[in-house]
C-alpha cells in the first residue's frame, strides 16, 4: 500500500491540494497513456482530459475520492480505450503503409543501436495493440509506471493471483504478437 | 488451476529483472521451467524497452496544468446564488481559492526572475520587484540608493548581455561621459546617437538614462535619451547660495534653479534635481510645499495654507519663470503643480528626511512609449511565469507614465536670480548679482 500520496483527501480541493496532485501524478499518467499509445499530441490530450475530469467529479460529489491513483489510471484506461476504439480501423490502415524497416546505414555504433531500438519499440507497439485491454492495462500500470503486483490488483480490484495469471497471459499474448511480426 | 504457479513464478522472474539481474541468471532459478518461461521474460524485456523509451513532455506537462489549474479556479466560481450566509461563505471561500492560485502559480518564479536578462520572458517581473522595493523605500536617501542599485544592475546584465553576444533593447542609467574625440560613453559603452536624436539638455558630466539596442560590440544604439530626474520631498535644513540641504540629502542650486513660495528652514520643499555625472544633485526646482514654523523646531502643529496664497514677495524670490509664461515652459508636465494654491501638504511634522512624499525619484526609465523588450507575456512554457508577466504589464502601464521627466527649459532669464535664504523666519531671499 502506498502512503498518504494516494489518499490526498480530496474533499475540499484547494488549489494547493490540486498542484500537489497534478504535479504528482501526472507523469505516471502520461506514461500509462503513452504506453499504450503512440501518438505524443493524444497522450497529451488525454492526459490533460483525465485531470480535468477529476476537477469535473470532485466538483459533482463533493470530493471523496478515496484513492486518487487508482481514480486517475483507471480513467486514464477508460479513455485510451475509447480512443482506441474510436481509432481502431484507421490506424490499422496506416500501420499497414507504415514501412516496418527503413534500414539506416548509420556511420558509428550508436546511431545505429539507436534506430534498431526505435525499430524495436515500434514492433512491441503494434505488438501490444493486439492485446486485450485488460492484458494492455496490466503491462502498462507493470512497466510504464512500474505498480507492484499488490497495487495493481487494488487498482484493477482483483486478487493478486487473478492479476498474475493476467499479466502471464498478457506477456504470452505480447510474444506471440512479436513473433508473428518477426516472420 | 495450472496457470497460478507459473504465473507466480513469472511474477518473481519479473521481480529479479527489474532489480537488474540478467535473463540467464534468473532463469537459472526456475530450471525446470525455464525454456517454457523464456518467451514470457522476453516479452517482458521488450516492454520494458518501451517503457523505457516513454518520455513525458515538459511542455505538455505545463500546459495540461495551465489549463487545469484554470479550469480548476473557473469550477469554483460563483454559482449565481444569493449573498446569503453560504454566498457570502462561498465568495470568500473563492478568494482564498484564487489567492492560493496565484501563490501556487507565481512560487519560484521571484527567485528564477532574478536571474533574468532583457529579453528573458521573467525580466518584467524582475523590474516589477525593484520597483516594490522601491516604493517601500523609507527614505529619499534610501531610495536614491536603491536606484543607484538597480543601475548598476541594469549595467551588469548589459555586461552579461554582451558576453553572450545578445543583441536585445535595453534600458540603462549612468554617468554620461565624452572623449576627447568627442564620442559619448557610458558605463564602458560606447553610445551611437542617430543625428535626428532629440537630446534636450543632455550632455556630457550629468547622469543619464537611456533605451537602446545594446550590441556585441560594446556599443548602445540609442533610442531614446534623457536626463535622469529626481524628485523628492523633505524638510529643508540648511542653504546657502549654493547649496540647500533637504531631508538629509544636498543638493546643489544654480542661478537656473526655479524656487517656488518662500522658503524657510523647516519648510517642506518638493525637489526636482537633475544628477551629475558625481552623482552630485543639482536642482532644477526647488518648491515649498509646506511652511515652515518660525523657528528651527519640529512644532507638532502644522498649518500649511495662509503663506502660500500668492502673496508677491518683495524681492525676486521667485526667478521669473514663477511667472508661468507658458512659452518659457515647452513640455507642461502633470506634476507642474501650481504653486500658489493653497495645497495643505497632508505631511505629518517631523523634522526627519521624510518619504511622505514619495514622488518617486523617476524609477526605471519612465518613457512610456518604450517599455521594456520583453513585454509579450509568453503563455506556455511554464504555466506560471505566464501569469506573471501580464500582470506585471498591466503593472507597468500603470506606473510608468507617472512621471515623465521632460527636459526642464533652460531658463535663463538674463537677471539670474539667485535664491539664498539664509536660516531666518521670514524669507529671506536675496538675489545675487
Amino acid at each position: 500500500m502506498t502512503h498518504d500520496d494516494s489518499l490526498i483527501r480530496l474533499r475540499q480541493a484547494d488549489p494547493l491540494t490540486l498542484a500537489k496532485v497534478y504535479d504528482r501524478f501526472y507523469p505516471e499518467v502520461y506514461r500509462y497513456v503513452h504506453f499504450r499509445l503512440e501518438d505524443e499530441q493524444v497522450c497529451e490530450d488525454i492526459a490533460s482530459e483525465v485531470f480535468l475530469r477529476l476537477l469535473k467529479t470532485l466538483a459533482k460529489k463533493r470530493g471523496s475520492i478515496r484513492n486518487v491513483r487508482g481514480w486517475l489510471l483507471g480513467t486514464a484506461a477508460h479513455l485510451v480505450s475509447d480512443h482506441l476504439r474510436a481509432h481502431y480501423r484507421a490506424r490499422r490502415l496506416l500501420e499497414w503503409v507504415t514501412p516496418r524497416d527503413e534500414t539506416i546505414t548509420g556511420q558509428g555504433d550508436a546511431p545505429e543501436r539507436l534506430a534498431e531500438l526505435g525499430w524495436q519499440v515500434r514492433q512491441v507497439r503494434q505488438a501490444l495493440q493486439h492485446l486485450t485491454p485488460d492484458q494492455q492495462h496490466v503491462l502498462a500500470l507493470r512497466f510504464a509506471d512500474e505498480r507492484s503486483i499488490e497495487e495493481v490488483a487494488q487498482l484493477m480490484r482483483r486478487s493478486v493471483g487473478a492479476v498474475k495469471v493476467l499479466q502471464f497471459r498478457a506477456l504470452a499474448a505480447l510474444r506471440r504478437c512479436l513473433a508473428k511480426q518477426d516472420l | 488451476m495450472i496457470l497460478d504457479p507459473k504465473a507466480a513464478a513469472l511474477e518473481e522472474c519479473l521481480k529479479w529483472l527489474a532489480a537488474g539481474d540478467s535473463l540467464t541468471e534468473v532463469l537459472g532459478r526456475y530450471p525446470q521451467w525455464a525454456d517454457e518461461l523464456r518467451p514470457y521474460l522476453e516479452a517482458a524485456l521488450a516492454a520494458r524497452l518501451l517503457a523505457v523509451s516513454l518520455r513525458v513532455p515538459d511542455a505538455a506537462k505545463a500546459r495540461g496544468r495551465e489549463r487545469f489549474l484554470t479550469e480548476a479556479q473557473r469550477q469554483w466560481q460563483p454559482r449565481s446564488r444569493g449573498l446569503g450566509p453560504i454566498g457570502l461563505q462561498r465568495s470568500l471561500a473563492r478568494l482564498a481559492f484564487a489567492l492560493t492560485l496565484a501563490v501556487v502559480a507565481l512560487a519560484g518564479i521571484v527567485l528564477a526572475s532574478g536571474l533574468a536578462l532583457p529579453g528573458d520572458v521573467l525580466y518584467p517581473v524582475k523590474l516589477a520587484i525593484e520597483r516594490t522595493r522601491l516604493s517601500l523605500a523609507s527614505s529619499p536617501a534610501q531610495r536614491l540608493q536603491l536606484e543607484q542599485d538597480f543601475d548598476n544592475e541594469r549595467i551588469g546584465e548589459a555586461e552579461k548581455l554582451i558576453e553572450r553576444r545578445r543583441s536585445v533593447r535595453v534600458m540603462l542609467a549612468g554617468a554620461l561621459s565624452q572623449t576627447p574625440a568627442g564620442e559619448w560613453h557610458m558605463a564602458g559603452l560606447r553610445l551611437i546617437l542617430p543625428p535626428d536624436l532629440l537630446l534636450g539638455d543632455v550632455k556630457p558630466g550629468f547622469y543619464v538614462e537611456l533605451v537602446g539596442l545594446l550590441q556585441p560590440d560594446r556599443t548602445v544604439l540609442v533610442e531614446k535619451i534623457q536626463l535622469r530626474e529626481v524628485k523628492f520631498s523633505g524638510q529643508l535644513q540648511a542653504a546657502s547660495t549654493s547649496q540647500w540641504m533637504v531631508g538629509g540629502i544636498a543638493v546643489g542650486v544654480t542661478p537656473q534653479t526655479v524656487v517656488r513660495g518662500e522658503p524657510a528652514i523647516g519648510s517642506e520643499i518638493l525637489v526636482r534635481a537633475v544628477r551629475l555625472a558625481d552623482g552630485g544633485l543639482q536642482a532644477r526646482s526647488l518648491e515649498v510645499i509646506g511652511i515652515a514654523p518660525p523657528t528651527f523646531s519640529p512644532s507638532p502643529t502644522r498649518f500649511s495654507a495662509p503663506s502660500s496664497t500668492p502673496l508677491p514677495p518683495p524681492t525676486n524670490t521667485r526667478t521669473p519663470s514663477g511667472g508661468l509664461p507658458p512659452s518659457q515652459t515647452p513640455a507642461p508636465s502633470e506634476e507642474q503643480e501650481p504653486s500658489e494654491t493653497p495645497a495643505p501638504p497632508p505631511l505629518p511634522p517631523s523634522q526627519t528626511p521624510q518619504p511622505t512624499h514619495t514622488l518617486s525619484p523617476s524609477e526605471t526609465p519612465p518613457l512610456e512609449t518604450t517599455l521594456p523588450p520583453s513585454q509579450t507575456p509568453q503563455v506556455g512554457d511554464t504555466p506560471s511565469a505566464s501569469e506573471t508577466p501580464a500582470e506585471e504589464g498591466d503593472d507597468e502601464e500603470e506606473r510608468t507614465p507617472t512621471k515623465t521627466p521632460k527636459p526642464s527649459p533652460t531658463h535663463e532669464p538674463s537677471n539670474t536670480p539667485k535664491p539664498s535664504p539664509t536660516p531666518k523666519p521670514s524669507k529671506t531671499a536675496t538675489s545675487t548679482p
